[in-house]
């Protein structure tokens, strides 16, 4: 009765159950991105504003992002990260620009660069934790870590 | 938006339904014999010839038809002619053996032998790719979730499944492709209502309406979802009383299963039906036509098989319990489909709402280019102060305008009489006034007659602007009151976003099989 319908599949991680062989196409990416984001990850964005002052190392911030990427190929990879800033009242979001390397705290009153604009109004929904901007879609991260997606 | 003929529709359907009257009408007299046959053998009601003579009869006027011969050896079986019975049988292997493998298991189990019914399926299974799986799947899932087949065949059924989502759903490509008919599913099974009634004076006085409007119906999405995923999980299951009337209904379901080479006539016959339903206006016919038919194509994967029983259960006719199995083995993908979803929803809200003046204001080229940007309709002081000035600008505008109508040169000409007249006036009270007095007098009255006359020529503008204003004020604060509504009526709607995967958490496969017929109680694992 049983039939293998479809040949070729890989061997899989037995702890995880996730398909551990490198991304070798567009499709792969996506789904590899649209794996639940780690507890450490979401903790890492929701510790920013407990550690707010301007000494603040952003490199460190950022190497422990990239390393929930390093998989990834470099220039599919995301360009920033948009979320929700509990800072003060007059602020609404923080950024994190990967390109610039700097973690900034936006103000209401401020203006955000084109990439990031469209997100600024997601990241602010209760329902995610923060949104990822990538070069041609937005990643919403909810609290739980589970990843949705739309294009741009 | 394509134009659907309503009148033609109906015309249309009335001549498919006579071609499949004509064409296919004699399958439906003997799909109706089948389960009449049974029922007849059941009661011992009519005689074994008479039985004979019809199934016969049907094998003579129903050529190449799989049904026939299968009811040849049904009745010969039970008129205990096993040689006419396993010659018949070869036939009707030989015209369809996927389904009269199924015909058989069913009447096997309809008379509880265990080990013919086990054969048959196992035999009805090697036929079966799950790359490409015909219609009668469907029934075979319905007999399963609602507990008609044997128990060992439901477990190894319920292990090969797994087998097969796991590998389905380890494929990108086919995951992908899969991700993206469940949005149009989803998105498709929403009616959209127009919003021009709830927010009038948006409506009439803002720049990006249709944006506005276009979240504003999207985002019912949820709440409607949300109620059809709530009413399919609470569909009344109502199995039979007794497992041969389970049967009968699967075999029903099995031998009034369209042929193959009826389904492009089926197909037609629902996308007419399509057009009448929505009385031909709709401007989703398209979609919808081209969403359902898939489920008149020959084959289907067997993701795509689940996902039409989730979403058309009418279409497929299937029961309440294969659509709630249908929705457990795929609720992962249900799920991050309609996050995907709302996510989409939400992007595609406008960030700011632009106002502009109303119609009529314009109509009289007053507030022509005056544009206000409002986020959540709060800035209603800003707002009016910005109607005020640009009241006032236009206003000033119009009048210099009239002056310098009045100045021109085919004006003049055209009032010379009068022009005249007043010189000649002016210069005789001048003339006469400072021959008494002194010119200085004399210019006074001439100054204070050109103020009068100015006085009484702006006047109107002056006494227009007052009603103009208070009327562009209510329509504003109106405007800036729908946008506050509309603000919150999308937090509302998008709020019950939760309510999908929140009816779905509680959703397991295990549970949603039915054991009716069972005569020991049954312990899944």
């Amino acid at each position: 009765m049983r039939r293998p319908i479809i040949p070729g599949l890989k061997e899989r991680d037995q702890e995880t159950n996730l398909v551990t062989r490198p991304i070798t196409s567009k499709l792969e990416l996506a789904e590899r991105l649209r794996r639940k984001r780690t507890k450490e990850y979401l903790e890492l964005l929701a510790d920013l504003d407990m550690h707010s002052e301007v000494s603040m190392n952003v490199d460190s911030v950022i190497i422990s992002i990239e390393k929930h990427f390093m998989d990834v190929p470099k220039k599919e990879q995301l360009i920033g990260i948009l979320a929700k800033c509990y800072l003060d009242d007059c602020y609404d979001v923080h950024l994190i620009d990967r390109d610039k390397t700097i973690l900034q705290h936006i103000k209401k009153s401020d203006s955000l660069p084109k990439e990031f604009a469209k997100a600024r109004r997601l990241a602010l929904h209760p329902s995610y934790a923060c949104i990822e901007v990538y070069p041609d879609c937005l990643r919403a991260i909810a609290i739980n870590g589970e990843v949705s997606v739309v294009k741009e | 938006m394509p134009d659907f003929d309503l009148q033609l529709a109906e015309i249309r359907l009335v001549r498919l339904k006579q071609e499949l009257e004509q064409k296919y009408g004699h399958y439906d007299q003997l799909r109706r014999t089948a389960t009449g046959i049974l029922q007849a053998v059941d009661l011992s009601l009519v005689r074994s010839n008479i039985i004979k003579s019809v199934t016969e009869e049907m094998m003579v006027v129903t050529p190449k038809y799989w049904l026939a011969p299968a009811l040849v050896a049904l009745t010969g079986w039970v008129s205990d002619q096993r040689e006419l019975a396993q010659r018949a049988l070869e036939e009707a292997m030989r015209r369809n053996p996927k389904k009269t493998s199924l015909f058989f298991a069913l009447v096997s189990r309809r008379y509880n032998r265990q080990e013919a019914c086990r054969q048959w399926f196992a035999h009805y299974f090697q036929e079966v790719n799950p790359m490409k799986m015909d219609r009668d799947m469907v029934m075979v899932i319905d007999g399963i979730t609602n507990g008609v087949l044997p128990l060992s065949i439901c477990n190894s059924f319920m292990n090969q499944s797994e087998q097969w989502i796991e590998e389905f759903t380890s494929k990108v490509d086919l995951l992908t492709e899969e991700r993206d008919k469940w949005r149009d599913a989803l998105f498709q099974r929403v009616n959209y209502p127009s919003m021009e009634e709830n927010y009038p004076y948006l409506v009439e006085n803002s720049a990006n309406w249709k944006e506005v409007e276009y979240s504003a119906q999207i985002v019912q999405y949820h709440e409607e979802i949300g109620n059809y995923m709530k009413q399919a999980l609470n569909r009344d299951l109502s199995p039979s009383s007794r497992v041969e009337e389970a049967v009968d209904d699967l075999l029903e379901k099995l031998v009034f299963q369209y042929e193959e080479d009826e389904l492009p006539l089926r197909r037609e016959e629902r996308s007419m039906q399509i057009i009448i339903e929505a009385g031909g206006e709709d401007d989703e016919i398209e979609q919808k036509i081209k969403a359902e038919s898939e489920l008149f194509a020959p084959t289907q994967n067997y993701l795509e098989l689940l996902r039409n029983m989730a979403m058309y259960p009418e279409t497929l006719n299937v029961s309440a319990a294969s659509q709630r199995y249908a929705l457990a083995v795929l609720k992962d993908v249900v799920v991050e489909t309609h996050n995907d979803l709302a996510l989409s929803i939400r992007n595609q809200v406008p960030i700011d709402i632009q106002l502009i003046s109303p119609k009529k204001i314009r109509e009289l080229h007053l507030m022509d280019d005056w544009t206000f940007f409002t986020q959540d309709g709060n800035n209603e002081k800003l707002c009016e102060e910005s109607i005020r000035e640009a009241l006032k600008k236009s206003n000033k505008r119009k009048i210099k305008e009239m002056w310098k109508a009045r100045f021109s040169k085919s004006y003049l000409k055209h009032k010379k009489a009068k022009l005249i007249l007043a010189a000649v006036l002016s210069f005789g009270v001048f003339s006469y006034l400072s021959f008494l007095y002194s010119p200085i007098i004399g210019v006074l009255p001439l100054l204070a007659g050109a103020y009068f006359y100015k006085w009484r020529k702006e006047k109107p503008f002056r006494d227009q602007l007052k009603e103009i204003e208070q009327y562009v004020q209510t329509q504003m604060q109106a405007t800036l009151a729908d946008v506050v509504d509309y603000r919150s009526a999308f937090e509302e709607a998008d709020q019950k976003a939760e309510r999908l995967p929140e009816l779905l958490k509680t959703l397991h496969v295990k549970e949603a099989l039915q054991r009716n017929y069972d005569k020991t109680r049954v312990i899944m694992r």
